[in-house]
């Protein structure tokens, strides 16, 4: 220890007189750590820290599989099917999505939720901090109306009141007991949801669902010492059993199981894990670079070294004192990369994607100091490892000598290969860098198949009292409402307009078509939407019509399809005249009058169009109308959308004054946002290849620099002897020049190995693009033989008298 | 004390043997070999063949380990351009060969208390090498070598940075170690600072020509022309 404290302090002197080293230094490894600090914050909060659930990583996802194979939420009668099953699944927690209008204001706020089963608060393990969970008689049918708040809510809206419990609030114009309030960050699925109330699964409304309608979340949670594999196998076997019992019954499809922590974080894992593979290249690049100056500053502490050596310091011991300053070094750069990380967070945090969960949660705490404090003491040994190894090997003899020179000629295999290393790991981000350019080149390029400019769009939704006709005629107001305001182009509604959320997948059949053998069922995305959508949002029709107010519950039931759809089912013939139907309760036979094209729904690079078929909403089966008409999207184009706002609002309030406006967003920004994740990727990416490029060529240059001043006396000798300036200049950057190329050629295979796992997260790109491919290493090696021409220039400027002094 | 018996490689056939209290002087013209002579008996230089024993160790049939064993344990070392450590105080350049060595920090501050004291360089002890005259490095250099109390010192060129009056401030201190009781080696051109010991070995292209000692040291013709 007390060796230790020594090396310490004599450490911190040895870099203090150097403080031109000690800077470079520092800084390169705190350019290096900081954005794997930065990066850690992120993954430790998105994909690490523990979820708002105890012994989360025993709470599993349960997902009906589909008779496609693809796996979903559940509807009613499959989720009630399932659980009585037995075993795990007889406690099966369920979740649906749920929005109602909180009364208290001048206009009530829409607020979202869900509604839970009995069962979800025990599964996920979660206690009420206030008041108590549900009883297994408010979840049954005509009991009581109760709600439990989010922290949130009861904060913001209830003051934090500690006898909250037993009051009463009112949503959708109901009365709800209050009958507690969960701990502060619990949600089910977002961390939007403000309140749950009892799902009362066994009432009619809920029995009445479709089979089709696949709506609840479910959730289980494994016993202490069960694998996930051993529960899978146990639901493999009962959906082998309900399959030998109804070959065809949808229960022997089974269900699949995901953990919790998959299914948050599942979509921005690829990505986030990416890019930490992307700053451990530039860490690595920056080790290289430190590496090479402690290689060369070894050299140059040859006389100490075998000072220390004679005076009877083991070769181990010179080790030790070199690591420990290696060391010393990259915990100054771990400090001052901390900052750094601080500082990109704040940049991130701003301009961070909406599609990154728990992305406010993203801070420097201690595990990510740990992290951190870890990461210098391997940083530290792994590029001071090779310069202590190679400085304390030296001849003691030799090196005391009076007038020896240091040596001469060559870069040394240590620096050789700290360099061909440092050009390969730039030369494989840049490739990286340039996929992702491209890759959002395209995605940027795309057609989403609709024009989102100028279009305001907000979600409403009906009164809860209202029933029946009353509803429809109740969107048709507003609708009017929104077009007669001044500057509208246009106002069109639908259950969800273009990348504002999901619609049911929809089995259709198909007039004439009978039903595959395997009986897998034709899914089309099922989307309801008002009259004059197509126009309104610059949808193309390809042929027949689009929907009109005359197309009324009493009038004939019309579809239009998209593209892929006719396509699929009809492609040699006219869609036109069709007739297919939805198979959902009281689903009947529609006729196709219209197609359109295909639209991008989710996001603009995605590869594969869904086939959709769109339904008047006036004219979807009764029973579906309380799901789908929950509440409804209105998109306004007009020439200044942003000043629209208010008089939205009062247009909405002069049809009923109790429906809030809610969700407003412009849709530009929101076919943004659809791309914000690829793009925050991009830039990072791009980012830290940039980095890693600079890095490079900083190092080559340290290299170059350093290997012409140990040929000082050489490079004067040929001067003298008569070599031209550009002979030197050729010489110099000829050995930069195979260095780089040799890096390039590596990083080019390392490339070709790596970029395949980018694959899905690039749109309309091959991981293994000619033209990325073709480009980089020109890139690479141009910046590299800038490195490499300073010190070139410098070498020819060598006066051959001073050179030779220099003996 | 030491015993080289047909040491070679870069040495030619060397045969020497050295008791202990002796005060030694290599001579011999530049590349005759002095200094790798030097490093081999200092442990340092392991490019050599032949036997060569210490203090009843047989240093041939040693590996590196045990030979810097025997050197950090019993032979201090004087260098021409002194080579103190530069970014170390003279208190800490003392302190470096102790540390080296399985001794308390407690006692380590008394060796080095004490050859600050014996050396008269108290004052001294917080500059840096680079606040010392030539002389005065040259003496913390000896401190150092003596330091840890070795058996045997090894000088080489001690004065040759060094005016006269420093030279013969440090040689006497030599004269005074040896009667102490140390075994001192030096290498020097200088016949004045040869007055001093009671020994002189002449050396020419690795061979030993001259030896009081071994009258009988077998020179080559073509050496001895």
């Amino acid at each position: 220890m007390e060796t230790l404290l020594q090396d310490v302090r004599y450490g911190f002197r040895m870099l203090r007189k150097s403080p031109g080293f000690t800077a470079v230094a520092v800084i390169t490894l705190a350019l290096g750590i900081g954005a794997n600090t930065a990066m850690f914050s992120v993954i430790n909060s998105v994909l690490l820290r523990s979820l708002p659930f105890p012994d989360s990583g025993r709470l599993m996802v349960v997902w009906k599989t589909m008779s496609n194979g693809t796996p979903n939420a559940f509807s009613t009668p499959a989720f009630l099917e399932m659980r009585q099953q037995g075993d795990i699944l007889a406690h099966m927690g369920a979740f649906s999505n749920a929005s109602f209008n909180l009364a208290g204001k001048d206009v009530p706020e829409r607020i979202t939720g869900g509604k839970v089963n009995y069962e979800l608060f025990s599964v996920l393990g979660v206690q009420p901090v206030l008041g108590r969970m549900f009883s297994a008689g408010e979840d049954q049918p005509g009991a009581g109306r109760v709600v439990i708040l989010s922290h949130a809510l009861w904060k913001t809206r209830f003051a934090s009141q500690p006898d909250i419990s037993g009051s009463t609030v009112s949503l959708d114009g109901a009365p709800y007991t209050v009958v507690g309030v969960m701990p502060r960050g619990f949600h089910v699925l977002a961390d939007k949801e403000l309140f749950w109330v009892p799902l009362q699964l066994e009432s009619a409304n809920a029995q009445a669902s479709a089979r089709s309608v696949h709506w609840l979340f479910a959730f289980i949670r494994l016993a202490p010492g069960t694998s996930q594999q051993q529960v899978q196998t146990v639901l493999d076997t009962i959906a082998a059993r309900l399959k030998a019992q109804d070959p065809t019954g949808e229960g022997g499809f089974g269900v699949t199981l995901q953990s919790i922590r998959e299914f948050n974080v599942g979509n921005v894992k690829p990505a986030l894990l990416l890019l930490m593979g992307a700053v451990a290249f530039v860490l690595l690049i920056a080790c290289s670079n430190v590496a090479n100056l402690l290689l060369a500053r070894g050299t140059m502490r040859r006389r100490e070294i075998s000072i220390r050596t004679a005076l009877g310091a083991a070769r181990i011991r010179v080790i030790l004192q070199l690591l420990t300053e290696s060391v010393l070094l990259s915990i100054m750069g771990g400090v001052l990369g901390v900052g750094l990380a601080w500082a990109a967070l704040q940049v991130l945090l701003a301009i961070h994607p909406s599609s990154i969960p728990s992305v406010e949660t993203i801070t420097i705490d201690a595990a990510v100091l740990a992290y951190t404090a870890l990461l210098c003491g391997v940083v530290g040994i792994l590029f001071g490892v090779a310069p202590a190894l190679e400085a304390s090997h030296v001849n003691v003899g030799d090196a005391l000598k009076e007038g020896t020179r240091g040596s001469s000629g060559g870069f040394g295999k240590h620096r050789v290969v700290l360099v061909i290393t440092e050009t390969a790991l730039a030369s494989i981000l840049l490739i990286g860098a340039g996929l992702s350019l491209k890759s959002l080149w395209r995605t940027e390029n795309v057609d989403p198949g609709f024009n989102p400019t100028g279009e305001m769009t907000f979600r409403i939704s009906a009164p809860p009292s209202f029933a029946g006709e009353r509803i429809p005629l109740f969107y048709q107001q507003v609708l009017e409402r929104m077009r007669a305001l001044p500057g509208v182009q246009s106002a069109v509604l639908a259950r969800n307009l273009p990348m504002s959320g999901g619609d049911p997948s929809m089995p259709i059949a198909i007039e004439g078509t009978p039903p595959p053998p395997s009986q897998i069922p034709i899914v089309t995305r099922l989307r309801a939407i008002g009259p004059d959508y197509f126009s309104g949002l610059q949808i193309s029709l390809l042929g027949g019509r689009e929907f009109t107010d005359h197309d009324t519950a009493a009038a004939p039931k019309v579809a239009i399809v998209s593209e892929s759809l006719a396509k699929l089912y009809w492609p040699k013939e006219n869609a036109l005249g069709k007739r297919l139907k939805p198979e959902l309760t009281g689903g009947e036979w529609y006729t196709v009058i219209g197609v359109a094209a295909d639209v991008r729904h989710w996001a603009a690079d995605v590869t594969d169009v869904e086939p959709t078929a769109y339904y008047p909403h006036t004219q979807l089966p009764e029973a579906f109308l309380p799901l789908l008409e929950g509440s409804m999207s209105i998109a306004v184009r007009s020439s200044n959308a942003a000043g629209l706002l208010s008089s939205i609002r009062a247009a909405v309030a002069s049809v009923d004054s109790t429906v809030p406006v809610y969700d407003v967003q412009g849709m530009e920004e929101m076919v943004a946002d659809s791309g914000s994740l690829r793009r925050f990727d991009m830039w990072l990416i791009g980012a830290f290849a940039g980095l890693a490029l600079a890095l490079a060529a900083v190092g080559v240059y340290g290299v170059m620099a350093y290997s012409i001043s140990q040929r000082t006396r050489e490079i004067g000798i040929r001067i003298a002897l008569g070599a031209q300036r550009q002979s030197v200049l050729r010489l110099i950057m000829g050995q930069g020049a195979r260095l780089a190329v040799a890096g390039v050629v590596v990083g080019l295979v390392g490339a070709f190995a790596l970029t395949r796992l980018m694959e899905s997260l690039l749109f309309g790109v091959s991981p293994r693009d000619f033209g990325t491919f073709s480009i980089v290493p020109g890139i690479v090696l141009v910046m590299i033989l800038v490195g490499c021409f300073i010190p070139a220039l410098r070498a020819t400027k060598l006066d051959p008298v001073v050179a030779l002094r220099d003996e | 004390m030491i015993q080289l018996r047909n040491m070679t490689y870069v040495l030619r056939r060397i045969n020497l043997d050295i008791q202990e209290g002796e005060f030694i002087t290599v001579m011999g013209p530049s590349g005759s070999g002095k200094s790798t002579l030097l490093s081999i008996i200092g442990m340092l230089d392991d490019s050599w063949a032949g036997e060569f024993y210490f203090l009843e160790n047989e240093v041939h049939k040693l590996d590196r380990k045990k030979r810097s064993d025997l050197n950090r344990k019993h032979i201090g070392f004087v260098f021409q351009s002194y080579h103190l450590l530069d970014n170390l105080t003279v208190y800490e350049n003392l302190d470096v060969p102790l540390s080296y060595r399985n001794i308390s920090r407690s006692q380590r501050a008394s060796m080095v208390a004490e050859i600050l004291d014996r050396f008269q360089i108290v004052g001294k002890k917080d500059l840096f090498p680079s606040q010392l005259s030539g002389g005065q490095q040259q003496l913390v250099g000896v401190a150092r070598a003596v330091v840890g109390n070795p058996k045997l010192i090894l000088a080489d060129e001690p004065t040759g940075n060094l005016h006269s009056s420093q030279a013969k401030e440090i040689m006497e201190l030599f004269k005074k170690l040896n009667e102490e009781g140390t075994t001192i080696i030096q290498v020097t051109h200088s016949e004045v600072n040869a007055s001093y010991g009671n020994r002189t070995i002449q050396l020419f292209d690795g061979w030993i020509t001259s030896d009081p000692a071994n009258p009988q040291t077998s020179t080559p013709s073509v050496v001895a022309r």
